[in-house]
């Protein structure tokens, strides 16, 4: 019976053992522990034309997200961490994705038309009729 | 003969695997993706990322996410008549002046967006920008081909310069075609208005069927195996209709539009249909430019889905030659029948 006390009593205290080992490592080992600290992210999107209003701007696989005012400035509803990604996206223009660092509070962001070629086919599903040879 | 059959199965399997592109993904229900595309007709393009998360949130697939993407902008977005038109022009007035094409491309461009933006109407480049646009958004590579499209009217004046723009997209590692301006409804020429009338043959199509009409500036586009075609090739292409792409899930001949023959040629029609469609909703219609009339070919067959017509051109003249399936049309082909054989 005392055997068995003990030997509980010594796997409970393995078990916190590598508990503790676990979290020192936690804190030791993480290169990212610096980076997860909170940044606001604020910034102006401008384009050819001037500011642009109305450009949505959210965090990558997420719904949190927001738009720029007419004046074209913009404040990130929700703090961010670094190595988050920031998509912008218009219509009419390229996606510009950003990636955030510890350094990026203020982002000037310059959205560049899409290059496309404005093209146009109709399909009316109208019968086919043959142009015929004149009849001599 | 076990040998005979076991290689010709195999065949039939290689080429059905050919063809095979919405097919590639008959084990996925897009039942909870279309729901989500119905959900949010009418919503509004202000904000594309929201746009893309409610149409594509709680679905697992890739190619469940871009059928809800694709569904959406071919069943909420109009084709309008008055851009296509004026476009036309405007491309064709300055097709030898690259600069003033260019210029004009500019301007047109910034009035595409903000009329696609306000009222939701475009033209097929409006159509393959969005969907490239919401796909990308929803990490799903989409890109823009452009390049030459056949359409009924069958005039050769339409295949001068590029005129269409249609999508490629990739889904678990394999490139797909797809036309959302083609799948969204049929113009009236006529009145100029457009009708919604999802066209489901269009979304991921077979390449070798939509190579008939359409020819992409670049030829990886064509997504083909073997050798691409070649634009003389193209140009002689039948006419195939929007509605072959729900009935047909490839063409093989006649591969011309205009043929000539000798009397009593007999015509050779081979298509591969789509499952489920029975032999005796397939017609032919003759026209010889004074009356038409609905006919019963001289031999017909239907197996494992390919389907063999023949019929003997018995007597001279012009003819322009329609199959119909389900009562609606998929090809056209015109015969003129030599009176004499030196003729």
């Amino acid at each position: 019976m005392k055997k068995i006390a003990t030997s509980q009593n010594s796997t409970s205290n393995k078990v916190l053992l590598l508990m503790g080992f676990l979290f020192v490592a936690t804190f030791l080992c993480n290169p990212l522990q610096a980076q997860n600290k909170s940044i606001t992210v604020k910034g102006i999107v401008n384009s050819d034309i001037g500011p642009l209003d109305g450009v949505s701007i959210y965090l990558k696989n997420s719904k949190t997200g927001t738009v720029s005012k007419a004046d074209g400035s913009f404040t990130f509803p929700s703090q961010l961490k670094a190595g988050d990604i920031l998509i912008f996206s218009y219509l009419g223009y390229d996606k510009q994705s950003i990636v955030i660092t510890e350094t990026s509070s203020y982002l000037d962001i310059f959205m560049k038309e899409a290059p496309i070629d404005v093209l146009s086919a109709v399909n009316s599903n109208k019968r086919y009729k043959s142009k015929r040879p004149k009849k001599s | 003969m076990k040998f005979r059959c076991f290689f010709s199965g195999l065949f039939l399997v290689c080429a059905l695997h050919s063809e095979a592109q919405a097919w590639d993904f008959d084990h996925i229900s897009f039942k909870k993706a279309d729901s989500l595309a119905m959900v949010n007709k009418g919503a509004s393009l202000d904000d594309l990322p929201k746009l893309v998360y409610n149409l594509t949130n709680g679905l697992e697939t890739d190619a469940e996410r871009f059928r809800s993407i694709y569904l959406w902008v071919c069943t909420n977005v109009k084709n309008d008549y008055g851009l296509y038109a004026k476009n036309k022009r405007k491309r064709r007035r300055f097709q030898d002046d690259s600069l003033k094409l260019e210029a004009w491309n500019d301007r047109f461009k910034k009035r595409i967006f903000k009329t696609l933006l306000k009222r939701k109407r475009t033209i097929c480049t409006g159509y393959a920008y969005m969907v490239k646009t919401l796909s990308q958004l929803a990490n799903i590579d989409c890109e823009i081909i452009n390049g030459f499209a056949k359409t009924s009217s069958g005039n050769p004046e339409d295949l001068r310069y590029p005129n269409h723009s249609w999508n490629a997209v990739k889904l678990n590692d394999k490139w797909y075609l797809s036309d959302p301006t083609w799948s969204s409804g049929v113009q009236d020429i006529d009145n100029g208005r457009f009708k919604f009338d999802y066209n489901d043959g269009l979304f991921l199509a077979p390449p070798k069927l939509f190579a008939i009409n359409h020819f992409p500036l670049e030829a990886q586009w064509f997504l083909f195996n073997d050798t691409p075609p070649i634009f003389t090739g193209f140009l002689e292409a039948p006419i195939v209709y929007n509605e072959a792409y729900k009935l047909l899930a490839g063409h093989k001949t006649p591969q011309k539009l205009y043929n000539e023959v000798p009397r009593n040629y007999t015509l050779n029609l081979e298509c591969l249909l789509k499952p489920n469609i029975k032999l005796k909703t397939i017609t032919l219609e003759i026209d010889d430019g004074i009356s038409s009339k609905i006919i019963v070919p001289d031999n017909f067959v239907l197996k494992n889905q390919k389907l063999f017509v023949k019929h003997i051109l018995k007597n001279y003249g012009f003819y322009d030659i329609h199959l119909s399936i389900n009562d609606q049309l998929v090809a056209s082909y015109v015969f003129k029948v030599r009176r004499f054989s030196e003729e």
